[in-house]
Parts: C-alpha cells; sequence; structure tokens
C-alpha cells in the first residue's frame, strides 16, 4: 500500500460531509496491520458498521492539538500516545471524532521513520511532517 | 535512521526567540549562525529547523545523544543558547527554551520513550485506467 485519503474525507472536503478538518476533534491511530487492510472504500472508524477493528487499534490519541488548514494544508501539532502496550504495530489511521461513527481521513503504512513499532509500556511520541499531515 | 534501537536517546529542542531592538539581522545570517552554533553544540545527528514568525524566531532542533533527562544539562543548555541569542541579536533579546525526550530511556526505570515521525501525503494529479484525470 501507500498514504493514501479515504475516499469518504476526499469526498468530505468536495462538500458531501462535513468535514472541518481545524474545528473538529481530529484524532490519530496506531494500527496493528496484522489485523487491518486498508482499502481506500473505508469510511468508518468506529460504529456498528465500523471498518477498523477493534482489534487493530493498539493506541488512540486524545484530540490532536493546534489544527491548521492552510493554503490546502492540514497540520497538527505533534502528540504522544501514551503508555502503549500491545502488538507491534506498522500503520497510523487519522480520523475525525467529531462526525457520526468518526470518519477516517488518511492512512500511513509507508514513509513513517521508526516503524513497525512495538510497544513497550512506554509513550511513543510522535512527530508529524513539517510540510503537515497532507495537502491537497 | 531509527530512533527506537537500543541505546539511542533522541531530544526535541525548541527555542522562541524575540530579538532585542539593537540588531536586526537578514533570515538567511539567522539560519546560518544557529546551524553552525548547533552543529557545534549539538554534534551533526540533528535536524534543525528554523522558522521567522512575526513575533521572532522558533528554532527547532531533534537530536541524538544527549542527557535531556538530566536538569542540570537541560539548564547548561539553556543558558548557552540564551548567551548566543543574547550576543547576536542585542541586548533585550528574551529566549524561552523547551526540551523533550522523544526516544530513549529517562533512566529512571520506566519503559523507554518511542518515536515516530510522519511523512506527508501529497494530493497530486493523476490519471486513472478510464483516462481520466484525478486527484
Amino acid at each position: 500500500m501507500a498514504n493514501a485519503l479515504y475516499n469518504t474525507a476526499k469526498e468530505g472536503f468536495l462538500g458531501n460531509t462535513a468535514f472541518d478538518m481545524d474545528s473538529d476533534i481530529i484524532k490519530a491511530s496506531l494500527i496493528d496491520a496484522a489485523d487491518y487492510t486498508f482499502s481506500s472504500a473505508h469510511d468508518e472508524y468506529s460504529g456498528g458498521a465500523r471498518d477498523v477493528p477493534l482489534a487493530a487499534i493498539v493506541a488512540e490519541s486524545a484530540q490532536l492539538g493546534s489544527p491548521t488548514v492552510v493554503n490546502g494544508l492540514f497540520d497538527t501539532a505533534d502528540f504522544t500516545w501514551t503508555s502503549v502496550s500491545g502488538d507491534q504495530s506498522e500503520d497510523v489511521i487519522l480520523w475525525d471524532d467529531t462526525l457520526a461513527n468518526d470518519r477516517l481521513v488518511a492512512f500511513y503504512d509507508t514513509g513513517i521513520t521508526g516503524m513497525p513499532v512495538t510497544p513497550n509500556g512506554g509513550n511513543i511520541n510522535v512527530t508529524v511532517n513539517a510540510s503537515g499531515w497532507f495537502s491537497l | 535512521m531509527n530512533p527506537n534501537s537500543q541505546n539511542q536517546r533522541w531530544s526535541k529542542w525548541v527555542w522562541f526567540v524575540v530579538p532585542g531592538t539593537i540588531k536586526a539581522r537578514p533570515f538567511a545570517i539567522v539560519r546560518e549562525n544557529c546551524a553552525r552554533f548547533g552543529r557545534a553544540i549539538f554534534g551533526s545527528a540533528s535536524q534543525m529547523r528554523i522558522r521567522h514568525t512575526r513575533r521572532g524566531y522558533i528554532i527547532e532542533v531533534m537530536t541524538e545523544g544527549h542527557p535531556v533527562h538530566d536538569p542540570a544539562y537541560v539548564k547548561f543548555m539553556g543558558e548557552n543558547w540564551s548567551r548566543f541569542f543574547t550576543e547576536g541579536f542585542g541586548n533585550g533579546t528574551t529566549t524561552k527554551m523547551s526540551a523533550k525526550l522523544m526516544a530513549g530511556s529517562r533512566q529512571d526505570g520506566t519503559p523507554a520513550d518511542q518515536l515516530l515521525i510522519l511523512p506527508q501525503i501529497s494530493i497530486q494529479e493523476g490519471v486513472n485506467a478510464n483516462g481520466q484525470r484525478t486527484l
């Protein structure tokens, strides 16, 4: 796979869903690739028809701080998953906690420095790219 | 680079500097001087990012091998950098520094921190299998 935006996010940015990236509660999760296979058609992080199995979620962040949308670029502050334990993890999912059933935004599995990571009970600090999460 | 390999300790140091009123410096000169001073202090296993905002400069350094868990060392670094900025920008310069362990042991018996650095997704125009332009 490669890093990608979910179709639901692309459609949302075009107006089908009310994604508001710098106002909504945006979170990031650490994902075990053994329990989740990316599909661009996936749209719900949680809910009854959830596309991301609970078993795949190794850690969830709090609301990401300082979200900005400038010149088509979405950025946030760096963040930390605290006291993480669980399976070796390979992927990161960005999702919108404000929308019903927590809409999926973006998937990262390529080019993440430090991956795969094996949780050891300690913190996992995440540095967001200097150019933000994604740009349109 | 694998910041999570054993015996490595990565730390992030951030300075917010409001220059004094005496010496205005071009950004290129500030960047060059900060890079030179940073190399001397931190060594080459470091990455520096400098931004110029309306209120001042933000200098971020990600570096390996420094005992950021040691308050005396952090204080020592803070004093050195503060002196450097004051000499460069003149009296009245204010400096705020933060230092954070990003990966490695705190040497206090707790599990080591680990670090991930994310890439960016850039949506480029492409052509799909039907020959249509897509994003």
